[in-house]
């Protein structure tokens, strides 16, 4: 709305009241300015408060080397868990990965063997994700596997098939006050150990060694032990994406204006899967490096979400 | 909108010319009548409840958990199938035409597929996309070195066995990129037709792979579709044919994430 613009009069009789009024109309149109009275590309993000736009970032990198043993004495039933569609316990099926909307409990088993955490970020402040997807928390992060073997560092295993998992882990605040774990089902990562018949290499099998015509000869690749694959992710957390109760107790998919679910950081789960061999016969091992994790809040609408296909949650 | 100066100093004492109020407020409201820019706000003072939703920022998010069937089932030490237990991998498919939930498989046309599409109404500025996916293969029929089949013939992995059914270890590799409006960013491409890919440089291919891919990009006012594309290149003619029936690629759970920002 633009300023009535009454000029003052020759031999108006000229009062302070008058100067005020007019000073008063500017001052109510620059304290109600519309988008349409901005010029286009005219604010620089210096014209914001810092909160405007990122609400707060955390980052952390780790650099130590971590290390992870599937447990070769584990029992069936106990291994590899981490499947994000099924349940394990009726399904048998691996990795598991309990999805639950229930107020309490971890969504997924943590142990050795099972998930494990191998990177962890805790936000500065709780964020408070809104049922109106009026805010969002983007996570970027990645772990540098290293090493990706069998326990017994057995190479002449003809083609061996070890996966390394990861998944991003929200650490919400359920509707009972208490932590509760809850992993990501589209941050599901994996690589496994690549394999070759380069017999110059110090990974190289046996069975290539001796030859195309010998006993196994040329039939089997070895794996390379030493994998030095990164597994890195990206991903924009908002209020749908946590498969819990809200963090007042409402319902998972409560759209109620006031409605939140509360998270207090992000972590990286690791775990380990041998699909060779007796799945337990031949445990698996795997170094990690470089871990990071960055999580940026954001001010900002999430204007459109789009899934094609719908996945049966258990 | 510049910054304004009063056209005129009126000092203390001096007698009151109406010409030279107007003008000095004529110039203050012309001003603001036009279009307001950074130079007539002072440096963090427009706070966050004074901006409406979506003005500076606005997500747009298209994701996929894929569906992904890793079997459990111990194999007896000795047995048959043991040690080629494929059947433990990550199953995505059971069969090129029927995708797990929410898994894309790849074709072996060298062509692009679309793996992650959002089509959004964007303003005037810049856009900063983010893809992230997981790539997998699929061997059906669990045919990775497990029988001799009536050829008699194991899958090989030397040169001279490519002609047999499961020379799937002779896969290239798989490109991704970033497209918009069907015009594919060349600078976005990841993966490749070799095992360049590989820090050995000599494993046949990539087949499990978690990728990422960003960038940002100045966009027109206007609807604008972008996706994240896959393809297989097969270049090398000397390798005989693959064929989907026995193996291909798959992507499982992947992200598409386009941050509006003007």
């Amino acid at each position: 709305m633009a300023i009535k613009w009454n000029p003052i009069l020759e031999g108006e009789e000229l009062h302070a009241d008058r100067v005020q009024d007019i000073g008063q109309a500017v001052v109510d149109q620059i304290n109600a300015v519309g988008s349409n009275q901005i010029a286009e590309s005219g604010l620089n993000w210096e014209n914001f408060q810092s909160d405007a736009v990122v609400i707060q970032w955390n980052q952390n990198i780790e650099t130590g080397t971590r290390t992870l043993n599937a447990d070769t004495a584990a029992a069936s039933g106990s291994a590899w868990m981490g499947n994000p569609f099924t349940n394990e316990v009726d399904d048998a099926r691996d990795p598991e990965w309990d999805l639950s909307t229930t107020p309490t409990g971890n969504q997924l088993t943590i142990g050795s063997p099972g998930w494990q955490r191998i990177h962890n970020l805790t936000l500065d402040s709780a964020a408070d994700l809104k049922s109106d997807n009026s805010n969002s928390l983007l996570v970027l992060g990645e772990s540098y596997a290293f090493l990706l073997s069998n326990l017994a560092e057995d190479t002449t295993e003809p083609t061996p098939h070890h996966l390394l998992f990861t998944v991003v882990v929200v650490k919400a605040i359920n509707a009972v006050g208490t932590e509760v774990l809850v992993p990501l089902p589209t941050t599901l990562r994996w690589v496994g150990a690549d394999t070759n018949t380069n017999n110059s290499l110090p990974t190289a099998s046996g069975w290539v060694a001796t030859g195309y015509g010998a006993t196994g000869s040329g039939s089997y690749a070895s794996q390379k032990n030493w994998i030095r694959k990164n597994m890195p992710f990206r991903t924009l957390i908002t209020y749908g994406d946590i498969h819990a109760k809200t963090f007042d107790g409402n319902a998972e998919d409560s759209t109620d204006n006031n409605d939140i679910k509360r998270v207090l950081g992000v972590s990286i789960y690791a775990c380990l899967k041998n699909c060779s061999k007796t799945w337990r016969g031949f445990g698996t091992k795997a170094e990690i490096r470089e871990r990071v994790l960055t999580a940026i809040e954001f001010r900002a609408k999430v204007a459109s979400l789009t899934k094609e296909t719908a996945i049966s949650y258990p | 909108m510049s910054e304004i100066y009063p056209k005129f100093q009126i000092q203390e004492g001096t007698p009151l010319d109406v010409e030279r109020v107007n003008e000095n407020f004529r110039e203050v409201v012309q001003e603001v009548n036009g279009k307001l820019s950074e130079s007539n706000f002072a440096a963090q003072t427009i706070e966050s409840n004074r901006i409406s939703e979506g003005a500076l920022l606005r997500f747009h998010k298209f994701y996929e958990p894929g569906s992904i069937v890793c079997q459990r089932s111990d194999v007896t030490v000795g047995a048959t199938v043991e040690p080629y237990a494929v059947g433990r991998l990550p199953n995505t498919a059971s069969g090129f035409s029927a995708p797990r939930g929410g898994c894309i498989n790849l074709p072996l046309n060298n062509t692009w597929t679309t793996v992650a599409k959002g089509t959004i109404t964007a303003r005037t500025g810049l856009v900063w996309v983010m893809a992230s996916w997981q790539q997998t293969y699929n061997v059906p029929d669990g045919r990775e070195e497990i029988s001799a089949g009536s050829s008699g013939i194991f899958a090989r992995s030397d040169e001279r066995n490519l002609d047999t059914e499961d020379r799937y270890r002779f896969f290239p590799g798989v490109q991704y990129c970033l497209s918009i409006d069907g015009a594919r960013i060349t600078e976005t491409t990841v993966g490749g037709l070799d095992s360049s890919n590989d820090p050995y440089g000599d494993a046949y291919a990539l087949w499990h792979m978690a990728g990422v891919t960003d960038m940002i990009f100045p966009i027109s006012a206007g609807q604008r579709t972008i996706s994240l594309e896959a393809r297989i290149p097969m270049a090398n003619t000397n390798h005989p044919q693959f064929t989907e029936n026995r193996c291909f690629y798959t992507i499982a759970s992947r992200e598409l994430i386009i941050l509006e920002m003007y």
